[in-house]
């Protein structure tokens, strides 16, 4: 692969190291200011994490603001940035309160606000975005939260002319209210007759308020139903958007078309052409955090190209056409790219957020068997899936996402659990797994597998392979139907009964707080909770995990709430509760329904260069971040712009 | 006095034809001998289902011993004596060219695409090639207002690139090998209807078919025993020759939009996974291209041999 080669020289240019962790030192100083993001008010909180020298030497930064941005100079304004997104890839509604589609949420963020707004997923650091201050705890279930004052509605003549009534308007407390409440009743104040209930993938977090009281135009009382630690978190959430009541058809309880795309955000919706791009405008008007003052955005707005394939990624990156390059299964490239063109900043990135599953509807044959479920959780070769998918570049992934490293299983703990470890004890795992099939009868398994991300279909074939080596030859294992699903398909297969995709090998978008890892998948009022064959609310899933999902709401002490975010991530992957380490008995994990329902494998982790007049980039595990692109500017100055088409 | 004995030349034997045959004509006897090849190699994976091709998820190994040319199932992996998968290793007597970016044996690959191809190939002209024969000797036979609209709405569908109505058919149904043979046997059609229906314009002037119209035969039976016999030999040319162009294009599709159909092993898909890394390791782009160009070559050089010897009016058009 070259790569000791390469880190020879790499190691040679120590200078530009020592200068990025200088800066990097320097950014972590400067951050309590948080100038750029305008949370003066904010309490100082721990200390943001500091970039790493990564495997192989490359930087591997932490996501979000662990820098201290620097301001664009005058000279250095205006320009599009332009890079690669699945954006364009419009395969779900656009409303922001239905859509589970993170790449449509990504270009959400651009254009709508929230109430507050994520600083980094390491620290999980959290800030003001349209709230005035960080809401005040009255007491345990009451949060007064108030709001900017001036905050407007983007006003362009497209929206004067579709929606006159919201053009410039101030947002204000009645605006919130209804965008929780229509969350809330799951589109019922919208439409009574007609709501599309079972689009409201995150109603589960905001079920847990009793009342929301509009105290005047800028300030809100919410009480909860019962204590929730979660609820800041609901409110700063990668799609936890604010609209405008007047921009949703009432008709229809949707905003899903384009012009309806009004908000608050820095970014006003340009153009969408499907499986091309996605443009934003920037918005001249836009709060800045409070600081208009800095004349944010610095760039006149964002460009979201999709490519079907690296090559064309990278000859449009070559030539300037986008500003960066990621690439996980193309890591390597991106590697020798670097060789190639030294200038170019390079950084290996958080694992993402999203990652590969399979899940089980627990009530369908062979499936509703534990025994097959868990042959499966330890016969499927979780490395393997990271070369196969990744070329090694990916991570093992828990019930809660790698990437957030508060609330997943330690790392330590995760390589000594059955399905994850390797060396000799993996064989004693595919040992049992072999056995756990034959005990169920050796029953035909038939799984469906997601149409994108493409490593996922493409790898179906390898995975049936690698099974049939563990369970045998002999072993009736096919994918079924033979062409893979899209996610609408899939969303339709899973209300369905049996017949229909008992088992799904998909991709997810991945969450930030531990709630939303867990709850709305496996409570039983979960609105996620596909695997069992009874409408939600209706009884109960899984009695003891109902138990741990609730109290992990109720927890007010982190480091409690994190040990009870364990045990339920234990609790799914069949641990014992009581004897760390140790495997529930067959008993107890027949009658855990939850065990196994959900099997998670692994995450991507990319590598990124970028050419260095683009400044203040930042990373994010997942989609739901394009607000950032405000603090983002081209340096002209730079000799690297030169050439780079306009 | 009995008469003299005349001298019968004996037949040449079948050994003696071929050689006759390949001396007079190496190109086609080397485009014969691709597809032949082709045909060997397709035969070396398990049996298609019956109707239109599928790959079965349980490679041939499992029932019958493993595979004799494939080798391998097209997705198993090997690790190499490290333990890691055995990505991007050269050729050896275990890989004769290789393996691939997830460890599969690039040469198992290789000989799964060829049936893929093959069978896919077959299928698609041989209904592309019914309809557009049925299409050129009905129009013909008819002519009048019938051929004129026949033809136009023939022209209308060879004025769209064919690419282009391939990649809009499998991008608006849902991707199956099923619904790629129609498309390439639809793209088909308007060429091959248009070659049969200038031999029945000429063919249906023929005195005996004068003749079966004037003792009475239905329009039927002078189309099917009369005319179609007729111009059974440059159906079998285009045939033979469109079986290249129709490869081409389903390597095409599988290249330009690997999701579009199904992740089976296939030449564009491989010439697709490898041309990022082609620089540096270049076994995954070498042997699918030279694959499909040799599978191409071959089809062209032996229907070109074919028209020679079916039909050498053709020659001309």
């Amino acid at each position: 692969m070259g790569e000791s080669s390469y880190w020879e020289r790499f190691w040679r240019r120590k200078v530009s190291r020592r200068r990025l962790l200088r800066g990097a030192a320097l950014g972590a100083g400067g951050l309590a200011a948080a100038a750029l993001v305008g949370c003066e008010e904010e309490a100082a909180g721990p200390p943001p994490p500091q970039p790493t020298v990564g495997p192989g030497g490359i930087p591997s930064i932490p996501s979000g603001l662990y820098f201290t941005p620097t301001p664009a100079p005058e000279g250095s304004r205006g320009g599009m940035i332009r890079f690669f997104g699945y954006d364009a890839l419009v395969f779900d509604t656009l409303d922001p309160h239905q859509t589970q589609f993170g790449p449509t949420y990504n270009g959400h963020a651009s254009i709508f606000s929230k109430i507050l707004m994520y600083l980094s997923h390491d620290t999980l650091e959290k800030a003001p975005d349209l709230a005035q201050s960080m809401p005040e705890v009255v007491d345990e279930v009451t949060y007064v939260v108030k709001l900017r004052p001036g905050v407007k509605f983007h006003d362009t003549p497209e929206v004067r002319q579709n929606f006159p009534q919201v053009a410039g308007r101030e947002l204000t407390a009645e605006d919130v209210k209804f965008s929780w409440e229509r969350q809330k009743s799951r589109g019922e104040i919208v439409n009574p007759q007609k709501p599309r209930a079972i689009l409201y993938y995150r109603s589960s977090q905001y079920e847990v308020i009793d009342k929301i009281e509009v105290v005047d135009k800028y300030t809100l009382r919410v009480t909860l139903k019962e204590p929730n630690v979660a609820f800041l978190h609901y409110l700063a959430d990668s799609n936890a958007f604010i609209v405008a009541k007047e921009l949703v058809d009432a008709a229809k309880d949707e905003m899903g078309e384009p012009r309806r795309m009004v908000g608050t955000g820095p970014f006003i919706w340009g153009e969408l052409v499907p499986l091309n791009r996605m443009v934003m405008r920037r918005n001249p008007n836009w709060f800045g955090w409070g600081q208009p003052e800095l004349g944010r955005p610095w760039v006149d707005g964002w460009t979201s190209f999709f490519f079907a394939d690296y090559a064309t990624h990278e000859a449009q990156f070559r030539q300037k056409r986008v500003d960066v390059l990621g690439s996980t299964e193309d890591a390597d490239q991106v590697v020798k790219l670097k060789e190639a063109i030294p200038e170019l900043n390079i950084s290996q990135d958080p694992p993402t957020s999203g990652w590969v599953n399979s899940r089980f509807k627990v009530y369908c044959s062979p499936f509703n068997d534990w025994r097959v479920r868990r042959a499966l959780h330890l016969a499927i070769d979780r490395q393997l899936m990271i070369q196969g998918m990744f070329r090694g570049h990916g991570v093992l992934q828990p019930p809660v996402g790698r990437a957030i490293s508060r609330w997943a299983l330690p790392e330590d703990e995760l390589a000594r659990i059955p399905g994850y470890r390797m060396g000799p004890e993996r064989e004693a795992d595919l040992r049992e797994a072999r056995q756990l099939y034959d005990a169920a009868g050796r029953p035909p398994i038939r799984f469906a597998v997601a149409d994108i991300p493409t490593y996922i279909p493409s790898y179906a074939g390898q995975l049936v392979v690698q099974l049939k080596r563990v369970l045998g030859e002999d072993a009736d294992i096919r994918q079924e139907p033979r062409t893979p699903l899209n996610y609408v398909q899939i969303a339709q297969g899973l209300l369905r009964g049996c017949e229909e995709i008992p088992m799904i090998i998909g991709y997810d978008n991945g969450w930030i707080d531990l709630d939303d890892w867990v709850y709305p998948y496996f409570h039983s009022r979960g609105a996620k909770n596909s695997f069992w064959e009874q409408p939600p609310g209706t009884s109960t899933f899984d009695p003891e995990l109902d138990r741990l999902l609730e109290a992990q709401r109720r927890e007010t002490k982190e480091e409690k709430r994190r040990e009870l975010g364990f045990q339920i991530q234990r609790y799914l992957l069949g641990m014992d509760l009581k004897t760390p380490g140790k495997v529930a008995s067959p008993d107890e994990l027949s009658k855990r329904k939850a065990v196994h329902a959900r099997l998670d494998y692994i995450a991507p982790q990319g590598i990124t260069v970028w050419w260095p007049y683009l400044k203040n980039r930042t990373a994010w595990p997942w989609f739901g971040n394009a607000h950032w692109f405000a603090i983002v500017w081209l340096d002209r100055a730079h000799p690297s712009f030169q050439g780079r088409p306009s | 006095m009995a008469p003299p004995a005349v001298a019968r030349s004996r037949p040449l034997g079948l050994g003696w034809g071929i050689l006759r045959f390949a001396r007079r004509k190496p190109l086609g006897a080397f485009g014969i001998l691709v597809v032949l090849a082709m045909v060997v190699l397709s035969l070396g994976t398990p049996k298609p289902k019956f109707g239109l091709p599928d790959l079965p998820d349980r490679p041939l190994g499992f029932e019958l011993g493993r595979p004799w040319l494939a080798r391998y199932h097209p997705d198993d992996f090997f690790y190499n004596r490290q333990g890691r998968l055995a990505v991007f290793e050269g050729p050896s007597w275990r890989h004769w060219l290789g393996t691939d970016n997830r460890g599969r044996d690039i040469w198992a690959r290789l000989v799964w695409g060829t049936r893929r191809s093959l069978f896919l190939g077959i299928w698609a002209l041989t209904m592309g090639t019914v309809a557009g024969a049925l299409v050129g000797l009905i129009s013909a036979y008819f002519s009048g207002v019938f051929d004129l609209l026949f033809q136009r709405l023939m022209d209308a569908i060879q004025s769209f690139p064919a690419l282009l109505i391939l990649l809009l058919v499998i991008s608006l149904t849902e991707p199956s090998l099923r619904i790629l043979a129609i498309a390439l046997a639809f793209v088909g059609i308007p060429s091959i209807q248009r070659i049969v229906r200038s031999v029945v314009l000429s063919v249906r002037e023929e005195v005996y078919v004068e003749a079966a119209r004037v003792l009475g035969a239905s329009h039927l039976r002078i189309m099917f025993r009369h005319i179609l016999p007729n111009v059974v030999a440059p159906i079998i040319v285009v045939f033979s020759v469109g079986l290249g162009a129709v490869i081409l294009a389903e390597a095409a599709i599988s290249f330009v939009s690997p999701s579009s159909v199904p992740f089976t092993a296939s030449w564009g898909l491989m010439l697709a996974e490898g041309r990022t890394v082609m620089f540096d390791h270049p076994g995954m782009v070498l042997a699918s291209g030279g694959a499909i160009a040799l599978a191409v070559m071959g089809f062209n050089l032996a229907g070109d041999a074919l028209r020679d010897i079916l039909d050498p009016r053709m020659r001309l058009i």
